[in-house]
């Protein structure tokens, strides 16, 4: 029976090659997007899968308002495993920042990234340690337990375990990413014992090139190097918790515990109310957003976002099935009335046309791992990506998993219309040689309300991406207030910023050079300062963001000076005197003063009010990134040398860029050995801030284009029946004179209403939705008209263009009449 | 007695008007009958024989067909008395075109639930007797309009029905390969005594059979 079934499936795909092509190359590029998808979430959910208790392993989240953060408070994972045995196995505290920057040994200095994690660590995960005691090598105050990997580069053939090798910290970081605040401090911590080596390639979010025994730390804090406190219980930004539970407890057990530990903790404190909660670590890496995580995830909203886009693809696809399986009723309608006389019950009709979807299914399935192959290595390629751990393999269960979802489509994309062609009544399909007619019927209710929503996704998705091109364009040639063009920023990395400068200058094609804190405009971030009027007693601090420059940054950047003057060029070395102001800074403190008045005035910054005279009042310019500016951002424009963490150098235009940094690199290797030099074109790094931007539009450009080819390729089938069903009435009317254009005319007027009524429902919604986005922005494009009108062109253009061509074909047939005569 | 119709009527309402597509029909027939059924076009012929053969419902009457009182039973049982009971020959064939010959004469058994074996004994058996062994792999396209009904009237035939429904068998073949056709039916019906029930407009195919019925505007005349 299934071999019946399957032989003539078969054999009416090969029969049907148009529509088969249209079903399978839509439900293939659709199924590659969501096989994507579930690539993505099953790598996800299999990270950390290599820890032999991972059912048992939770982590602890600490909660603010409606905030969530990864990170605990320091004391509470003693606390825990104390004072709750029966429910707590074990416990291991990571710190939250890196410890991060060189290593060396003898000779060798290499720069790495690492973390203090207790001595429970690899008691509790199971990265597997080569080398080394599992109980005791994070036991002792400054052991070190190396990666392979870094052991490797360290050590080379030689045994390290029991070597000493002296930390380094410069405040480097594994993710690579200079998002996070970087100082440009060196803190020589000691040296350190090698107690054991680990291998960690398995993929797991916790990610680091050593790491160092947190009981270090207490002798860190004595020696001043760290300014760590383990009682803290305000502070939840300093630890991750991870929690052994004990076998059968469940996280659910261990939340009442939780709120107790809360509610005595901070029921008392007017200003910290944390709350706890605790997450598997199997979802750790499916989640939503949490602040201060240990490693840069892709949020499971973002998940959720690109699985809506592939279920629309899909379903777009599955409409195409359904629509042409309707439309194709006609031709089957005799196959249906034969079997049911013959003795087909309804149910064995219905079974073989889902055994066929089914097979449509999994033929997709085959093209679409194909199609996969190159979709994954354009995802990966994707900006974003280059910050997530995502670590695509393939293994037997996803293959299931693929084949059970090809199957879920073949069925979701069978049923509709396998339970209408097996509700035909054979004596019905028998005696019209003509079949069941395609024009009546519940049929084409449902046909043309699936093409009017295909019209309807195709539409939001192609003016969406259009305004969100254009927004993007618009970001691009924004003014930053600034002047961008011939400078390039170089990191200092801990190298001492007058001595690299004093050297640099020498090169006369390079014209200025200034420091600061971080690059305006490129997403750093030196931090907020308090700032208040000097003779507004009892008045709230207000909170201002600062930046910390020399004398040089203000002329250098070509900022504009609205009032008083720059930094003079003689600076006191050590305590603050003077600052300079934005305008919207100015007009914060100032509240009815022009901006003019407020240079002279002095003013209080910082939580201990140390009193500094306004020397100056620049024009507003956009230091945050710009998706996040908004016009009114106050500034606080600080001379702290020992926070500069980059120089600015302003180079001839004339200069060739290659010149200038092949000479800033040969001046860096004079003075940094071990970091190679790290540097950016301003103007370039500028644009890449909006990447972020061009990932979406890469994905939402593909989507639709596809979400456009799916409804193109269902309108080219849906035409190519009506114009083969039509053969009939077009041979009369063509016997009775009609020419080309009548007939063309008559076979595309029925698609009309069906496009208007699209246009109709999706011009408002889009405009809602894209509304909402748009509003985030301070700094947008105008949302005008023209992009429905370019969406809309752009559907009538493929939709009709699809429909006439198969029209015409029929129309422009010359065998009519032959045709009408078989009739 | 094979089945036997009472006072069945059938009717289609159109325009406020009730027309009635059969009429007062009174038939009973007994097994081993040869029947043709003759009339003009529109007198009821088809829709008699799709009553008949339970494909179509009617609106009055009663209708036994064995034991069973068709008309009483529910959609279900009846697709099941058919299915057991009654072959259907067609005056296109329809042949699944997808299906080679041997595929056709397969199909009506394999929603009969018979096992693999049994049904390839069945359809060599059918192919055998039609002298069809040669075509079994060819698809309908690949035969003539004779050769196509005889695989129609084996595949009637597989399932060993008690009766044959044919609407005009011969009604697009050329006379030779209709008289080939009906000398099949003659001798299905004299060596095998399988009951036929034909439609059929020409005066030389009703000799046939052992009884003529004369339809006009749905009575029996």
């Amino acid at each position: 029976m299934l071999k019946n079934y399957l032989k003539v499936a078969l054999r009416n795909i090969l029969k049907h090659r148009l529509f088969s092509v249209i079903n399978i190359l839509g439900l293939s590029v659709s199924m590659a997007t969501c096989l994507l998808i579930i690539l993505l979430v099953y790598s996800q959910k299999t990270m950390d899968g290599f820890h032999e208790k991972r059912d048992r392993i939770v982590r602890v989240l600490s909660l603010e308002d409606s905030r969530s953060f990864a990170s605990t408070p320091l004391p509470l994972g003693e606390m825990l495993s104390e004072n709750y045995p029966h429910l707590v196995e074990d416990a291991v505290q990571i710190k939250s920042s890196f410890v991060g920057g060189d290593i060396i040994y003898g000779e060798n200095r290499i720069p790495l990234a690492g973390r203090y994690a207790d001595d429970r660590f690899f008691a509790v995960f199971d990265f597997n340690l080569i080398a080394g005691d599992i109980e005791t090598v994070l036991k002792a105050p400054f052991s070190i337990v190396l990666t392979k990997k870094s052991a490797e580069k360290l050590f080379g053939e030689t045994n390290p375990i029991g070597k000493s090798v002296k930390l380094n910290d410069i405040g480097l970081n594994t993710m690579g990413i200079d998002l996070i605040p970087t100082q440009n401090k060196e803190t020589l911590l000691g040296d350190f014992v090698v107690t054991g080596v680990t291998d960690n390639t398995s993929p797991s979010h916790i990610q680091f090139d050593f790491l160092v025994s947190m009981s270090t730390l207490p002798s860190l804090v004595k020696q001043g190097k760290s300014d760590i406190t383990f009682d803290d219980w305000e502070n939840y930004f300093d630890a991750y918790l991870y929690l052994l539970l004990k076998e059968r407890v469940s996280e659910k057990d261990l939340q009442p515990i939780l709120n107790d530990v809360s509610s005595t903790k901070y029921s008392g404190l007017e200003e910290v109310n944390i709350a706890f909660a605790v997450e598997k670590l199997s979802q750790i890496n499916l989640s939503r957003f949490h602040n201060n995580d240990i490693s840069l995830r892709m949020p499971v909203e973002v998940i959720y976002v690109l699985s809506f886009l592939g279920f629309i693809v899909l379903f777009s696809a599955c409409f195409n099935y359904v629509n042409l399986s309707f439309a194709r009723s006609l031709t089957r309608s005799k196959e249906i009335g034969v079997r049911k006389t013959m003795g087909a019950a309804r149910y064995q009709v219905f079974v073989q046309f889902i055994l066929e979807s089914i097979l449509v299914g999994l033929l997709s399935l085959a093209v679409a791992v194909g199609l996969l192959q190159v979709l994954s290595r354009m995802f990966l390629g994707l900006w974003m990506n280059q910050f997530l751990l995502l670590d695509f393999r393939f293994d037997m269960v996803l293959f299931l998993v693929f084949i059970l979802f090809s199957i879920i489509v073949g069925l979701l994309a069978g049923v509709l219309p396998a339970s209408f062609l097996s509700s035909f009544s054979p004596i019905k399909t028998l005696r019209n040689a003509k079949g069941i007619l395609l024009e009546k019927g519940k049929g084409i209710h449902l046909r043309k309300g699936l093409v009017v929503l295909q019209f309807c996704a195709s539409l939001l998705f192609i003016t969406t991406t259009l305004l969100i091109f254009s927004q993007l364009n618009y970001l691009m040639e924004k003014e930053y207030g600034f002047d961008q063009n011939h400078i390039i920023n170089l990191k200092l990395q801990g190298v001492d910023y007058g001595t690299l400068a004093g050297e640099l200058s020498k090169n006369p094609s390079i014209q200025s050079i200034s420091a600061s804190s971080f690059v305006p405009g490129t997403g750093g971030y030196s931090g907020d300062v308090l700032i208040k009027n000097r003779f507004s007693e009892g008045e709230t601090d207000l909170t201002s963001s600062y930046i910390a420059v020399d004398q040089s940054f203000i002329p250098n950047l070509k900022i504009e000076l609205k009032a008083g003057t720059n930094f003079p060029s003689q600076m006191p070395g050590y305590n603050e005197e003077y600052v300079i102001l934005n305008e919207a800074a100015a007009k914060l403190l100032g509240h009815n003063m022009t901006p003019e008045e407020v240079v002279g005035e002095t003013i209080l910054i910082g939580e201990d009010h140390t009193p500094v005279k306004v020397i100056g009042i620049t024009a507003n310019f956009i230091y945050d990134l710009l998706t996040e500016a908004e016009p009114t951002d106050p500034l606080v424009i600080r001379y702290l040398p020992h926070e500069f963490a980059y120089l600015n150098i302003r180079y001839a235009p004339t200069a060739s860029t290659k010149s200038i940094i092949s000479y800033a690199e040969q001046k860096w290797k004079g003075m940094d050995k071990v970091h190679s030099l790290k540097y950016h074109l301003y103007e370039d790094e500028l644009k890449g801030t909006n990447a972020i931007f061009s990932d979406i539009i890469y994905i939402l450009g593909f989507i639709s284009f596809l979400t456009i080819t799916i409804s193109t390729l269902g309108l080219l089938g849906i035409a190519a029946f009506t114009a083969e069903s039509k053969r009939k009435e077009i041979s009369i009317r063509k016997v009775h004179g009609a020419q080309t254009k009548n007939i063309t005319y008559l076979l595309s007027k029925g698609f009309l209403p069906l496009f208007i009524i699209a246009v109709l429902v999706t011009v408002p919604l889009s405009y809602f939705v894209n509304a909402l986005w748009l509003e985030e922005f301070a700094y947008k494009v105008n949302f005008g008209p023209w992009i429905f009108i370019v969406g809309v062109g752009i559907m009538f253009i493929t939709g009709f263009g699809t429909i006439v061509s198969q029209t015409l074909s029929v129309a422009n047939d010359n065998n009519l009449l032959k045709r009408l005569k078989e009739e | 007695m094979l089945l036997e119709l009472k006072n069945i009527f059938k009717w289609v309402n159109s325009g406020g008007q009730r027309i009635f597509l059969l009429k007062d029909i009174n038939l009973s027939v007994e097994e081993g009958e040869f029947i043709s059924v003759m009339g003009p076009s529109g007198s009821g012929k088809s829709t008699l024989l799709n009553v008949i053969g339970m494909l179509d419902t009617f609106d009055e009457g009663e209708y036994h067909f064995l034991d069973e009182s068709v008309h009483t039973l529910k959609e279900k049982y009846r697709s099941n008395l058919y299915k057991e009971y009654i072959g259907f020959v067609f005056q296109s064939y329809h042949l699944l075109d997808d299906l080679t010959v041997y595929e056709n004469l397969e199909m009506p058994l394999l929603y009969k639930k018979y096992k693999g074996t049994e049904r390839k004994a069945m359809v060599g058996d059918m192919l055998d007797r039609f002298s069809i062994v040669g075509k079994k792999d060819l698809f309908p396209a690949q035969l003539s309009g004779g050769q196509q009904q005889l695989v129609g009237v084996a595949r009637a035939l597989i399932g060993k029905p008690k009766l044959i429904l044919a609407d005009e068998p011969t009604g697009n073949l050329n006379s030779q390969q209709s008289e080939e056709i009906m000398g099949l039916f003659k001798r299905l019906n004299e060596e095998d005594n399988v009951t036929i029930i034909q439609v059929t407009h020409s005066e030389k195919n009703a000799a046939y059979g052992s009884r003529i019925i004369n339809l006009l505007d749905g009575r029996m005349i």
